[in-house]
């Protein structure tokens, strides 16, 4: 595949503006992951495009950055006792076979309808993914907020781990004890989500919080390592293929390593719905950005008609949504770690004054 | 709060000389940029360069982000700080009460 395509064509010459834009998104993209577990790779790879990248390459590249980004986030919180290793892993290794039957997917759709009907199905899956789990989420995210209680395993996760069905694994970090026939699905999810629209961690994160019975904290962490596991998988294949463009890589790693270590200690200092209200957000904004970037591929799958000044006009609130999304992320992260050391500092001061 | 100081202070350090060794990598990479896009590029069994190299930057900035973080004094929380501790300290326990229960439900 590599030898198909010139080096001249496949990496850019870079501006300063394109290395500022990758910085600043690798920067607030890192910020999201370190909190939520994911999130920022759906702005970079259109980002990158932007800029005149070819599609496969800012695929590859993005995906290089994200492996170390989620090892160095996932180092940070292991220290804050909130990753389990070996759940990562073992959902991991089931996300790298979602991978697989995700590209398979794609290429059936690529094959059928062309590069239109393959943005076509990206699009709906969008959509319908994010808004039914985001909408789920933001719901259970206010109803934790009300009423203020410590966060539970839900119903079906008690049920699930209660089915003594072989093999049963122990997972001695969340405390949880569940058969891998119920982990598996999640990471068969989350690489299918993964290899669909570049975020696994909006199947992953929802599938061990609902399904398995982490806590947002832990499952937030704990999606780091499954996404350190993913990456590592698909940029060797992507490599292998010539497709990285290292230069990229490094430009949005300096900025997300900065960003996934702020968003790591930004979860030391929020309730656990704080997790799940910011990833809610950004969720279903998102989904309304991908929902304005349809009718550009029904267009081009003869469905409608529409101006071209329309559709363009579309396209572009369809990418500044997307942006939006990940500054209205940060912007809450940033918030609620700044109250949250202002109180702590103001606890301690009393604290002091009173002794 | 003594202790704060001297761990920023020694983060200062950390990130001082984590911070010179990124930005010599960083210059290394982008003043050979042709060579180094030319091989991380070439495909098959290279792929382990691009692998290696992020592995490589994201020790060396990784440890430069963090230690930047300290020395501005943003840091974990320090409940947070305290209940890992506490966890740590009672883990053992937990996991001896734990097993018999899993093995009986």
């Amino acid at each position: 595949m590599h030898e198909s395509i010139s080096e001249a064509l496949r990496f850019i010459d870079l501006s300063l503006v394109g290395i500022l834009f990758l910085f600043f998104v690798g920067f607030v993209g890192g910020l999201v992951s370190g909190f939520i577990g994911s999130g920022g790779a759906f702005v970079l790879t259109p980002g990158m495009m932007s800029l005149g990248v070819p599609g496969t390459v800012a695929v590859a590249s993005n995906m290089c950055h994200k492996f170390p980004k989620a090892l160095v986030g996932a180092i940070k919180r292991y220290r804050y006792g909130q990753v389990d290793i070996k759940m990562g892993l073992i959902v991991g290794i089931s996300a790298e076979i979602g991978v697989q039957i995700g590209i398979q997917i794609q290429r059936m759709i690529l094959a059928a309808w062309g590069q239109a009907g393959s943005n076509l199905y990206v699009s709906v899956a969008f959509v319908v993914v994010l808004v039914s789990v985001g909408s789920f989420v933001l719901k259970d995210a206010v109803k934790s907020k009300r009423s203020g209680a410590e966060e539970k395993p839900t119903r079906l996760a008690k049920k699930l781990q209660s089915i003594n069905l072989w093999p049963m694994m122990n997972f001695k970090q969340s405390g949880i004890r569940i058969s891998f026939w119920f982990t598996a699905p999640v990471g068969l999810g989350a690489g299918l989500l993964a290899a669909t629209i570049a975020v696994g961690g909006f199947a992953g994160v929802p599938g061990l919080i609902y399904l398995v019975g982490m806590t947002s904290l832990m499952a937030s962490a704990t999606e780091l390592v499954i996404a350190f596991v993913m990456g590592l998988g698909g940029t060797l294949i992507w490599a292998w293929f010539g497709m990285v463009d290292i230069r990229l890589t490094l430009i949005i790693l300096a900025g997300s390593l900065f960003g996934v270590q702020l968003g790591a200690i930004g979860t030391t200092y929020v309730k656990d719905w704080m997790i799940k209200y910011v990833m809610a957000t950004i969720m279903l904004i998102v989904a309304a950005s991908r929902g304005l970037a349809m009718p550009k591929y029904l267009v081009q799958l003869g469905v409608f008609g529409m101006g071209e000044g329309t559709v363009n006009i579309l396209t572009k609130a369809s990418f500044g949504l997307m942006v939006l999304a990940l500054l209205i992320g940060a912007f809450i992260i940033l918030k609620a770690m700044f109250m949250g050391r202002r109180a702590e500092r103001l606890a301690m001061a009393a604290a002091e004054a009173h002794s | 709060m003594s202790t704060i100081k001297s761990r920023q202070s020694s983060a200062k350090l950390k990130a001082l000389v984590f911070g010179a060794a990124s930005i010599g990598l960083y210059a290394t990479v982008f003043a050979f940029s042709d060579t180094v896009l030319h091989y991380c590029a070439k495909g098959g069994f290279y792929n382990l360069l691009p692998v290696s190299a992020v592995f490589l930057f994201s020790y060396v900035h990784g440890s430069f982000a963090g230690h930047t973080w300290t020395a501005l004094g943003i840091e974990a929380s320090h409940k947070s700080a305290k209940k890992t501790a506490a966890k740590e300290k009672t883990a053992p326990k937990a996991q001896k009460q734990a097993r018999p229960q899993a093995v009986a439900g």
